[in-house]
C-alpha cells in the first residue's frame, strides 16, 4: 500500500480551530456565553404541520425560549414555502437558512424519504449566525463567491469563525465558487457545507433564506464569534489501477481519459457493462484528483459523475476542477472503508478536541452513502458510531447532499462520496 | 539486440503485463460489485423474511380486516420507505371499492372502469413511469385516491408502483405506492414476483386476510340472522303462550259467566218472588205485628242476594248498561273523594294523569264499580298504609296474537292504571285474580266478585285488562278502555 492509498483509507481531518488559528485553546477560552442548540424533525406529510412539529421539537430540545437562528434541511416532498413559513411562525425572531436534501439527519436518525424535515435552533449571546442567499450562481460562480464573502464581512458581530455554504447541487461550478470565496475572505476562514439535493431526480434543488425559496442559488451562513470550529472529512473509496490523465474536458464534462471516452473507461469496470448511468453506477465508481497537502503529503479529492452523454461518451462532474491534464485515479467505493474511515475521522476529531463534547455537529453526507449503500442498516452502520465518538447527546443535524465542501490540503474543496463534519465547540469557562 | 531495443522490449512486456493485470482487476471489481449486490439482496431477503414473520406472528384470531390491512400497510411503508401505500378491495363482485389510504376508517368509493378491469384481470406488478407508458389503471388509482380527498399530487415525475393479488373468489387486494422516479428504479427489481416473492407473499397474506375477514363477516351475518330468527321464534312462542293463557282465561271466564249468568237469572226470578212476598207480608203484619223483625231480615237477605245476583249478571256481561262518552280524567276527579274514603287515611294517594286523554264510552255506574273495586283492592293490599298511584295515559296497540287471543282489538285506548305498593300477588293468585268467587280475604270479608265484576264491565265495553304483580312488590291493574268513536271489531 503506497502513501496515496494510505491517505485515502485514513481520515484526513484538517483541524482548524478558528478565532485564533495559532492557538485555538486561547481563542476558546475567550468565549464566555453558552451556545445552546436543539434539533427537531418531522416526517409528517403536511408542510405546515411538519414545519411546526420540527421547529417545536428543536425549541424543546433547546430547553424552551426563543432562537436566534435556525437551520432547515427538507426533502423534496414538501411545498417548501409553506414549510418555511410554518417554521418561521414557530420561531419568531429567528433567521432561517437551509436547503433541499435527498435525506435529512436529525439526532440519531437519518430520514431518506419524500417527506422529512430537520430543524436546528440555536441561541447564543456570544456566537452569531448570519444567513445569506446569493442567486444566479450558475451564471457566475466566482461573482457569487465574492458576493458571499461581502455578505460575511460584518466585523461588528465578532471575528468570522467559519462560513457554511449550501449551493445548488445541479448548477454552477463549485470549484470556481470556492476559489473566489476563499480568495475574498479575510485570513483563512474555513468553508464547509453541502450541495442542495433532490430525490435523485437531478431536476431542481432549492435554497432557503428566512421565508424565501430560491433555486440556482447559494444559501448559507457565516458563524461569527469566539467559537472553536473543527472539521473532519472522510471518504470511503479505494483507488483502482494506475494513475490516469484527463485528456479532454469541457466545462465540467470529462470527455476522455487516457485518450479514450471517459464512459468507456468507467463502463469496463461496471458489472454487466450497463448502457446508462444508474444510481448504483453513480456511486460505485468515482474519479479522484490528487491534492498536495502540508509537508508534501498527498491526498485524494473524490468526485462522482452525475450525468452521461452517451453520444460523446462523456461524463459530467458538477463542481468543476476536472480539466484536461489533471491526473486522476479511478476509485471504487468500499462499504467497509466508508464505515471505518468515517468512524476514525470522528474519533480523530474527538481526540483533537480533548474529548470535549461539541455544542453542535453539522454533518454533510453524500446521498450515495446512505440507504443506497447500507439499506435499512444506515443508521446503525454509519450514524451510531459517529455519535458514539463525538457524543450521543450532542445536537446533531445534517443532510444527504449532492456534493460536500470542506478544506483539504489547506484549501476549500468540492468533494463527492464524502462525509464532512463540522463541530462547534464552546471553550471551557 | 541493442540496449534501446531491450528497453523497448521490456516496456512492451510491462505494458502487456499491465494490461493483463488491469483485465484481472476489472474482473475482480465486477465480482466485488456482484458480491455486494448479492449481499444486499440477501440482507433485503432477511429483512423481508423477518418482517413477514413479524406480520404472521402479530396475527391473532381476534384480528379485524382493518387491523390486518393497517399492519401490512405499515410494513410496506417501512420496508420501502415509500410515500404512500394504498390497499383496495372489491367486495362481492360489486363495483364499490373499499379503499385504505391512510389513517382512519377505509373509505367506500365507486371504482373507475380502468381500475375494475385491472382488478378483474390482474396483470402483475407495474411500475410507472419506468415500465413504459403510464398505465391507465395507475392513473385510475390516482384519481380514486384524490377523489377521496387525499392529497396525491399529480406530479408527472412521481411514480406509482402497484400490485394486484388475484383472489379465488372476489377478494382482491391492490397495493400501490407513490415515490420518486429514482426510488421507483430501486424498487423495480423488488416489484417483480419473479425476482422477489416477498411482495407476492404480502399480497397473498392480504388477500387471505380480506377473504378471511369476508368469510368471518359472512359467518357473523349468518349468526346474527339465526340469532334474530331465534329471538323472533322465542317471542312468537311466548306470545303464543300468553295468547293461549288469555284464551283459557277468557274461556274460563266465559263459562263461569255463562253459568253464573244462567243461575243468577233463575235465582233473580226466585228472589223477586221472595222479595215481593216479604214486602206483602210486611205490609200485612203492620208496624207492630208479630214476625215483622223476621220478615225484615228475610227482605234484607233477599235484597243482598239480589245485589249479588246483579254482580253475577255483570260478570256474565248480561247486566243492562247505559254507556256515555266521558272524559276519564274528569270522571276520576269527580270520584277522588270516593277513592280517598275507600283507601283510608293511612294511604297516600297520587294522581298522574295525561294532559290530553282519549274520551271513552262507559256507563258511569259501572265506572263507579271499577274504581270502587280497584280502590278496595288497593286498600286491602296495603292494609290501609301505603301508597297508591292512579295514572291515565293514551295507548296504541298493534295487532298481535296476544291481543287477538284476549279478544281485544288493535287501536287506541285510554288507560286507567291503579298501582299500589302493597303485598302483591304470587303467580297462582294472579292466575285466578279475576275468577268469580275467588278471594284471598278472610271468610265473610269478601264475595270474590270484585275483580270479576271489573273484568266483566271492561270486557262488556270492548276493553281489556292487564295486571302486574309480585309478592312484596305491589300490584298494578291496567284497565284499557277503547277510545270513544273508534270502530268496534
Amino acid at each position: 500500500m503506497d502513501e496515496l492509498e494510505r491517505a485515502a483509507r485514513r481520515t484526513f481531518a484538517p483541524r482548524l480551530p478558528v478565532g485564533d488559528r495559532r492557538d485555538p485553546a486561547a481563542a476558546r477560552s475567550a468565549v464566555g456565553a453558552r451556545l445552546r442548540a436543539g434539533v427537531g424533525h418531522s416526517v409528517l406529510r403536511d408542510p405546515v404541520a411538519a414545519g411546526r412539529q420540527a421547529a417545536q421539537g428543536a425549541i424543546a430540545a433547546l430547553g424552551g425560549g426563543s432562537a436566534d437562528f435556525a437551520l432547515v434541511f427538507a426533502t423534496e416532498g414538501y411545498a417548501h414555502e409553506a414549510l418555511l413559513g410554518a417554521i418561521a411562525d414557530a420561531l419568531p425572531g429567528a433567521r432561517l437558512s437551509g436547503c433541499s436534501a435527498e435525506g435529512v439527519i436529525a439526532g440519531a436518525r437519518s430520514h431518506e424519504r419524500e417527506h422529512a424535515v430537520a430543524v436546528l435552533a440555536v441561541r447564543s449571546a456570544a456566537v452569531a449566525f448570519r444567513p445569506f442567499l446569493v442567486e444566479s450562481y450558475g451564471r457566475d460562480p466566482a461573482a457569487t463567491g465574492r458576493a458571499i464573502a461581502a455578505a460575511c464581512a460584518d466585523p461588528a458581530v465578532g471575528p468570522l469563525a467559519a462560513v457554511v455554504v449550501l449551493p445548488d447541487g445541479l448548477r454552477g461550478d463549485a470549484g470556481a465558487l470556492l476559489d473566489a470565496l476563499e480568495g475574498a475572505l479575510p485570513g483563512s476562514v474555513p468553508i464547509v457545507g453541502g450541495a442542495a439535493a433532490d430525490a435523485w431526480r437531478y431536476e431542481r434543488t432549492q435554497q432557503f433564506l428566512d421565508r424565501r425559496v430560491a433555486s440556482d442559488a447559494v444559501a448559507g451562513f457565516a458563524i461569527h464569534g469566539e467559537v472553536g470550529v473543527r472539521i473532519g472529512v472522510s471518504h470511503g473509496c479505494a483507488p483502482i489501477g494506475l494513475e490516469r490523465v484527463i485528456t479532454r474536458a469541457d466545462r465540467g464534462w470529462v470527455e476522455e481519459i487516457d485518450g479514450r471516452p471517459a464512459w468507456q473507461v468507467f463502463r469496463e469496470y461496471l458489472d454487466a457493462e450497463p448502457d446508462h448511468l444508474d444510481p448504483e453506477g453513480v456511486v460505485y465508481l468515482a474519479l479522484a484528483s490528487t491534492v498536495e497537502g502540508p509537508a508534501g503529503s498527498r491526498t485524494l479529492v473524490v468526485r462522482t459523475p452525475s450525468e452521461l452523454d452517451p453520444e460523446r461518451g462523456a461524463l459530467f462532474f458538477a463542481g468543476g476542477g476536472l480539466d484536461a491534464g489533471v491526473a486522476v485515479r479511478l476509485m471504487r467505493r468500499d462499504a467497509a472503508l466508508v464505515r471505518e474511515s468515517a468512524r476514525a475521522c470522528a474519533e480523530d476529531l474527538a481526540v483533537a478536541a480533548g474529548h470535549a463534547a461539541p455544542s453542535l455537529v453539522l454533518q454533510f453526507d453524500c446521498a450515495g452513502r446512505g440507504r443506497l449503500l447500507f439499506g435499512e442498516r444506515t443508521d446503525a452502520t454509519i450514524l451510531d458510531p459517529l455519535r458514539s465518538a463525538l457524543g450521543t447527546d450532542v445536537p446533531w443535524i445534517g443532510f444527504q447532499t449532492f456534493g460536500e465542501i470542506a478544506p483539504v490540503g489547506g484549501r476549500a474543496r468540492y468533494h463527492n462520496y464524502t462525509v464532512v463534519f463540522c463541530a462547534l465547540y464552546e471553550p471551557p469557562r | 539486440m541493442t540496449a534501446p531495443d531491450e528497453a523497448e522490449g521490456e516496456l512492451a512486456r510491462l505494458r502487456a503485463q499491465n494490461a493483463m493485470l488491469d483485465d484481472q482487476l476489472k474482473v475482480l471489481v465486477r465480482t466485488e460489485q456482484r458480491l455486494f449486490g448479492s449481499q444486499r439482496a440477501l440482507d433485503r431477503e432477511l429483512l423481508r423474511a423477518r418482517a413477514l414473520a413479524d406480520l404472521a406472528l402479530a396475527s391473532s384470531p381476534q384480528d379485524t380486516l382493518d387491523g390486518v390491512v393497517r399492519r401490512a400497510m405499515a410494513l410496506l411503508a417501512s420496508l420501502f420507505r415509500v410515500d404512500r401505500v394504498v390497499v383496495v378491495s372489491r367486495e362481492g363482485g360489486a363495483d364499490d371499492l373499499l379503499v385504505w389510504t391512510g389513517e382512519g376508517a377505509p373509505a367506500r368509493a365507486a371504482a373507475l372502469p380502468a381500475l375494475l378491469g385491472w382488478l378483474a384481470a390482474p396483470q402483475g406488478p407495474a411500475v410507472w413511469p419506468t415500465s413504459g407508458d403510464p398505465p391507465e389503471r395507475l392513473r385510475a388509482l390516482f384519481s380514486l385516491v384524490e377523489g377521496l380527498g387525499e392529497h396525491a399530487a399529480p406530479d408527472p415525475s412521481a411514480s406509482l408502483a402497484a400490485l394486484v393479488a388475484p383472489g379465488e373468489s372476489d377478494a382482491v387486494g391492490v397495493f400501490a405506492w407513490r415515490t420518486t422516479r429514482m426510488r421507483a428504479l430501486f424498487l423495480a427489481e423488488s416489484l417483480s414476483p419473479a425476482h422477489d416473492p416477498f411482495l407476492q407473499l404480502v399480497a397473498d397474506y392480504l388477500r387471505r386476510a380480506v377473504e378471511g375477514a369476508r368469510l368471518a363477516a359472512a359467518l357473523e351475518r349468518r349468526r346474527r340472522e339465526l340469532a334474530e330468527a331465534n329471538d323472533r321464534l322465542t317471542a312468537s312462542l311466548s306470545s303464543l303462550r300468553e295468547a293461549q293463557e288469555a284464551l283459557v282465561q277468557a274461556q274460563k271466564m266465559e263459562a263461569v259467566g255463562r253459568l253464573a249468568g244462567g243461575v243468577a237469572h233463575d235465582f233473580n226470578n226466585m228472589l223477586a218472588i221472595i222479595l215481593g212476598s216479604a214486602s206483602i207480608a210486611l205490609r200485612r203484619v203492620g208496624p207492630e205485628g208479630a214476625l215483622r223483625e223476621e220478615l225484615e231480615t228475610i227482605r234484607e237477605a233477599a235484597q243482598r242476594s239480589a245485589d249479588l245476583t246483579r254482580q253475577l249478571l255483570t260478570v256474565a256481561r248480561k247486566q243492562a248498561s247505559a254507556p256515555r262518552v266521558m272524559d276519564l280524567n274528569a270522571a276520576l276527579a269527580a270520584r277522588r273523594n270516593l277513592i280517598v274514603r275507600l283507601l283510608g287515611d293511612g294511604v297516600d294517594l297520587a294522581f298522574d294523569v295525561a294532559e290530553v286523554l282519549f274520551s271513552v264510552e262507559v256507563d258511569p255506574t259501572q265506572l263507579d264499580q271499577i274504581v270502587t273495586n280497584l280502590a278496595v283492592n288497593a286498600h286491602d293490599a296495603t292494609e290501609g298504609a301505603g301508597r297508591v298511584l292512579v295514572r291515565t295515559a293514551n295507548r296504541r296497540f298493534e295487532d298481535t296474537e296476544a291481543m287477538r287471543a284476549a279478544g281485544a282489538r288493535p287501536g287506541d285506548y285510554a288507560e286507567l292504571a291503579f298501582s299500589d305498593d302493597g303485598c302483591g300477588m304470587d303467580a297462582p293468585t294472579l292466575a285466578r285474580a279475576f275468577d268469580p268467587f275467588f278471594t284471598t280475604k278472610p271468610e265473610g270479608k269478601g264475595t270474590g266478585l270484585g275483580l270479576a265484576t271489573v273484568y266483566g264491565i271492561v270486557k262488556q265495553g270492548g276493553g281489556f285488562l292487564e295486571v302486574e304483580s309480585a309478592p312484596g312488590a305491589g300490584t298494578t291493574f291496567h284497565v284499557y278502555l277503547p277510545r270513544a268513536g273508534a270502530p268496534r271489531a
